[in-house]
């Protein structure tokens, strides 16, 4: 190479490439990448000489830019993890982790609230100690994704369950879809709910009183296989457990976790703080506080010692005892030995399974499907009909069956317009009737 | 806070724990807490955030598992007021 081509090169060849040097003149990411770079403890003197170098020209060796050509990728992934810890602890997060964990709560507020602190050291730990952070976020995964069975999935799959088995009326029904503000459909919820507590607490009044006896005798005639106390027992469990549950609903989502987060739920509480039947609220607290207290002695110790290790035992240890999903410094073995285990459902899963079997029990049976396709399309609501047979239909279609292309042919007719009302209800039936005798052909 | 001061401390914190004195111990911490250098102090804090996190897993998987109890329950009570006739 000869003439601006080998100028060029010998000039491109000084400089860091263009993504370092923007690493290098943005101060948080420089910051960051300090940190990671000082983690690669046998390099010590290559890195001070290329900050050196930075500051006074910019201008690297060709062993530097060697140096920071293998070393950006490996950078640019833990920088990647910073960011999404930036992302998945954001100030409201942490302040939601800390609602409920007094000792987190009271060293926050000391700084006037802000989790900055808290917020720079992850990300000190995405350059230092990603394995461990890594573990955090997975675990913080873990509770989104309960939180949203939670708060969205199983309260949806309970509220379904809740107006099935209590027989909200459709009245009642209507009444709640119409009830546009979020906040008064809920409380109009929790009213028509707290009326069937009413009559649970009730129906509980007559278990224990006067009329136990005729209904249980009832009860113990019809079943005919258990014993009359055990059914009398089982019932009262039930209801208890039951009126629990619809309690909890009634108070508000908030207030019934606050509620539930001592109470004695079975399989609660960490392995070393044995059965949590057997602990007082005291003696569980100071079970926490020893766990904790001992946890800051060993940071502090380790500080002091200058350990790159940050008593992280403490810690690693929670995060395996209550999630499972970590065990450093095995991760990987972990991650192999999970593999050969059966996959257990998530409970978003369980939830999309109950939301279907629910759709699918939504109609009992063919006609009722059908009428109510037909109350649509009496209607001019051609849409509603067409989301009426796509659920229905949609659930029963296999590969087996024709119904995949009657369905196709319902879908051109309500929505294309390709035909009229009376067509579509003509394909209609002939698709329910095609499910009909595949079913009974099944059940014989 | 310099090494002897974080020395020190680490030793009331121990003597503290040692004689379970766990009030004493956290008023100790949040006392000195202000003092302690800033990435001590984030260490800290992210060992009670995964503490804090540790408890929240726990508690919603005890939700999880009360709601489906009563689920069950919910479906097992259906069946016995079918049982017991139109009026209950």
């Amino acid at each position: 190479m000869h003439g601006p081509e080998a100028k060029k090169s010998t000039y491109e060849a000084s400089r860091a490439p263009q993504a370092l040097h923007e690493v290098l003149t943005n101060p948080r990411m420089r910051g960051l990448f300090t940190r990671y770079l000082n983690t690669l403890q046998n390099d010590t003197e290559i890195v001070r000489d290329i900050f050196e170098t930075h500051k006074a020209n910019g201008q690297y060796t060709q062993e530097q830019i060697t140096f920071l050509n293998d070393h950006f990728p490996k950078f640019k992934e833990h920088f990647l993890l910073a960011e999404e810890v930036r992302y998945m602890f954001d100030t409201k997060e942490i302040e939601q982790a800390a609602k409920n964990h007094e000792p987190l709560r009271e060293l926050l507020a000391l700084n006037n609230g802000s989790p900055q602190i808290l917020k720079r050291y992850m990300e000190v730990m995405a350059m230092e100690r990603p394995e461990e952070l890594r573990a955090i976020l997975d675990l913080k995964r873990s509770v989104n994704e309960k939180r949203r069975s939670i708060r969205y999935k199983a309260h949806e799959r309970m509220t379904q369950t809740i107006l099935k088995r209590f027989k909200l009326s459709n009245t009642d029904f209507e009444e709640l879809k119409n009830i546009s503000n979020e906040r008064e459909r809920r409380q109009r919820f929790r009213e028509l709910v707290q009326e069937r507590v009413d009559g649970l607490q009730k129906a509980v009044g007559w278990l224990r009183g006067t009329h136990t006896e005729r209904g249980i005798e009832h009860a113990f005639d019809t079943l005919n296989q258990f014993e009359k106390d055990e059914v009398k027992r089982e019932i009262g469990e039930h209801l208890h457990a039951v009126a629990d549950v619809l309690n909890g609903f009634v108070r508000g989502d908030h207030e019934f976790m606050e509620a539930i987060q001592y109470a004695r739920i079975p399989g609660e509480g960490r392995e070393d703080e044995g059965a949590p039947e057997e602990l007082s609220d005291d003696e569980r607290w100071k079970k926490n506080m020893q766990r904790i207290i001992l946890g800051a002695r060993d940071l502090i110790g380790d500080y002091i010692k200058g350990e790159a290790s940050w008593a992280w035992g403490i810690a690693s240890a929670l995060l395996t005892e209550a999630t499972g999903i970590y065990n450093s410094p095995n991760r990987q073995e972990t991650k192999r030995n999970s593999k050969k285990e059966p996959k257990e459902k998530s409970a978003e899963e369980i939830g999309r399974e109950e939301e279907k079997r629910l759709e699918k029990e939504r109609f009992k049976n063919p006609q009722e499907l059908y009428d109510a396709v037909g109350r649509q399309l009496r209607e001019n609501n051609k849409k509603g009909a067409w989301k009426l047979v796509d659920e229905y239909l949609g659930l029963h279609i296999t590969r087996k069956n024709d119904l995949k292309r009657i369905k196709s042919e319902i879908e051109g007719i309500l929505i294309k317009q390709k035909g009229s009302s009376e067509d579509a209800l003509q394909k209609l039936s002939e698709a329910l009737g095609l499910f009909q005798e595949e079913r009974e052909s099944n059940n014989t | 806070m310099n090494r002897t001061a974080l020395q020190t401390m680490h030793d009331q914190l121990e003597a503290l724990a040692q004689a379970q004195d766990y009030r004493a111990a956290q008023a100790l911490l949040k006392d000195r807490f202000m003092l302690l250098p800033e990435d001590l102090q984030g260490r800290i804090l992210t060992m009670l955030l995964a503490d804090a996190l540790v408890s929240e897993a726990r508690m919603l998987d005890g939700a999880l598992a009360l709601e489906n109890e009563s689920i069950t329950a919910l479906k097992a009570l259906e069946e016995m007021r079918i049982v017991l006739g139109p009026d209950h």
